[in-house]
């Protein structure tokens, strides 16, 4: 996500929050606050182990980056890779340890809506 | 530096939700925070950078006493010459960027009673959170004859930089008909299939330049990573030229001798042109100063947390831990250094450390243009490490060259990867 992104999505969630919560607490906090949560969740530890191959930014042609991806276009990717029988790939490897509940954790976080 | 994730408009709006639940006071005492790193390879960078993310606020020093790091994996291509030794090199001025302290020197002693750590330099450095992340140091002298010193002569090349050139140009400046010898060390070492690519791209380079020269691996060990696909690799592309010895076939290195070139197995004395020790290895020094190793010269973990089990508020990560089934190598050293840094984030906000599912691979150069891989898939519950079952294993064994280039295409696309996220 560019910075320019990442500012309007913050944006709205400064202003929900402002009228959530009894105690008002300064925008830097608030934005930590969001990073906290989502950054340290059970999916975006999951989706951790991903970016020592798809960093973003990267821009292989043998292992493709996930930036502008959708969701479902990795969740689809991924469990082809889990269910592949004969994927000699490191990937398809990898992919047979996940549950599918996984998946979805994992391509929720990295993924475009 | 792109963003920590891509992260979706809606997942922000939820979290906000979630976000409005944490008292306020909670995320003000967390921004007087220190967290203290110390080594700064795929492991400690990473770690540093991914905490400094989740929390802005959080004070981040860097201790690395080397002003650029220089990359272990893809080292044994410049061994082989097909490879400059330049495009190893990473600085810390990304780090810089985002607001890291790097401190450009030594770290010699912690003292964890009162949270500091001394700097060579003298300064010290207090922490409310110290991660470790040293990578290993060599045990001079537990191979005979085996100390620093020796190292001008027969070079190990298993700390990338000035080793790795000395052994290539050894390699170039060796006759025609010379022997290589290659001595490994019994595990747990760093980059388990390190040696055998080695041999591997050694072979590839005498093959060319120097065809009547052979190669012997003198292995303290019975078996090693990925070890069918490289005895198949040895056979089909370098017939005759590597030699390996299991060390029950008197294949464990007990004495050198550096002066004479010289190698000592159980049985048998051997002269070789270029001798190369994989040298017997335990965790950084600071590890032990630290106190978080045990009587293996290496550092039990909770794997969920990753804090030392001899030292609360250490946490250790890399090639220092023991973290078995998980390899000692960089991909390991990275994504451990991402869920460390996730769980003292989370331990510094009074929010439990979740157990996850962890990853390695590891590609493995049999020709400057032809690879293989091992992968593992690993569950970091009841905080150890457990492989995931019908997950992970090596490449197929048939050998079709596509194969092989295809994965040498995708090890090369994983180098800029994981050094673009670690150190770019």
């Amino acid at each position: 996500m560019s910075g320019q992104r990442s500012s309007l999505l913050l944006m709205p969630a400064v202003l929900l929050l402002a009228s959530c919560t009894s105690a008002p607490s300064p925008p830097a906090a608030t934005s930590e606050s969001i990073n906290l949560r989502e950054g340290t969740s059970t999916a975006a530890t999951l989706a951790a182990t991903c970016s020592g191959c798809h960093a973003p930014g990267s821009n292989g042609d043998a292992i493709v980056s996930l930036d502008g991806y959708t969701s479902e276009q990795i969740y689809t990717g991924f469990q082809r890779y889990r269910q592949d029988p004969n994927g000699a790939t490191a990937m398809h490897r990898m992919a047979r340890g996940y549950s599918t509940q996984q998946v979805q954790l994992i391509s929720d976080y990295l993924g475009q809506p | 530096m792109t963003q920590l994730s891509r992260r979706r408009f809606t997942s922000a709006i939820t979290a906000v939700g979630l976000a409005g639940l944490i008292p306020s006071q909670l995320v003000a005492k967390t921004s007087s925070a220190k967290l203290v790193v110390i080594g700064g390879g795929f492991g400690g960078a990473t770690a540093a950078r991914f905490a400094k993310r989740l929390l802005p606020s959080l004070s981040v020093t860097l201790v690395e006493p080397n002003p650029e790091y220089v990359a272990c994996p893809f080292s044994n291509l410049v061994v082989a010459g097909v490879r400059d030794l330049q495009q190893q090199r990473f600085t810390y001025a990304a780090l810089s960027r985002e607001g890291i302290t790097v401190a450009q020197d030594t770290a010699v002693e912690v003292d964890n009673e009162q949270r500091t750590v001394q700097l060579a330099g003298g300064a010290s450095l207090s922490y409310d959170r110290l991660i470790l992340a040293p990578g290993i140091d060599f045990r001079w002298n537990a191979l005979e004859g085996y100390d620093e010193a020796a190292t001008t002569r027969m070079p190990h090349a298993w700390k990338a930089g000035p080793q790795t050139m000395l052994l290539r140009d050894q390699l170039r400046a060796m006759d025609n008909g010379g022997v290589v010898a290659l001595s490994v060390t019994a595990a747990p070492y760093r980059c388990p299939p390190g040696p055998y690519e080695r041999a591997s791209l050694i072979a590839s380079y005498l093959s060319q330049h120097k065809p009547r020269s052979k190669i012997i691996i003198l292995d303290s060990n019975e078996r090693f990573s990925k070890q069918p696909l490289f005895l198949d690799a040895w056979q089909d592309k370098y017939p005759g030229m590597v030699e390996w010895r299991a060390a029950s076939n008197d294949g464990r290195v007990t004495r050198v001798d550096s002066s004479s070139m010289r190698i000592q197995t159980d049985f048998e004395d051997i002269n070789a042109d270029v001798i190369n020790i994989v040298p017997p290895q335990q965790a950084g020094f600071i590890a032990q100063r630290a106190g978080t190793t045990d009587g293996s010269g290496w550092c039990p973990i909770n794997a969920t947390s990753f804090e030392s089990l001899l030292q609360r508020n250490i946490h250790v990560i890399g090639d220092a831990t023991i973290a078995a089934p998980m390899p000692k190598s960089a991909f390991s050293a990275n994504a451990q250094g991402k869920v460390c840094a996730i769980a003292i984030v989370r331990l510094l906000n009074q929010l439990e450390v979740e157990a996850t599912t962890l990853a390695n691979t590891c590609y493995s150069y049999v020709t400057p243009s032809e690879a293989i891989s091992v992968a593992g898939v690993y569950n970091s519950g009841a905080g150890t490490f457990t492989n995931v079952p019908n997950a992970g294993g090596i490449s197929p064994a048939q050998d079709s060259n596509q194969l092989r280039k295809n994965e040498a295409r995708q090890a090369s696309d994983w180098f800029q990867a994981i050094t673009s996220e670690t150190f770019l």
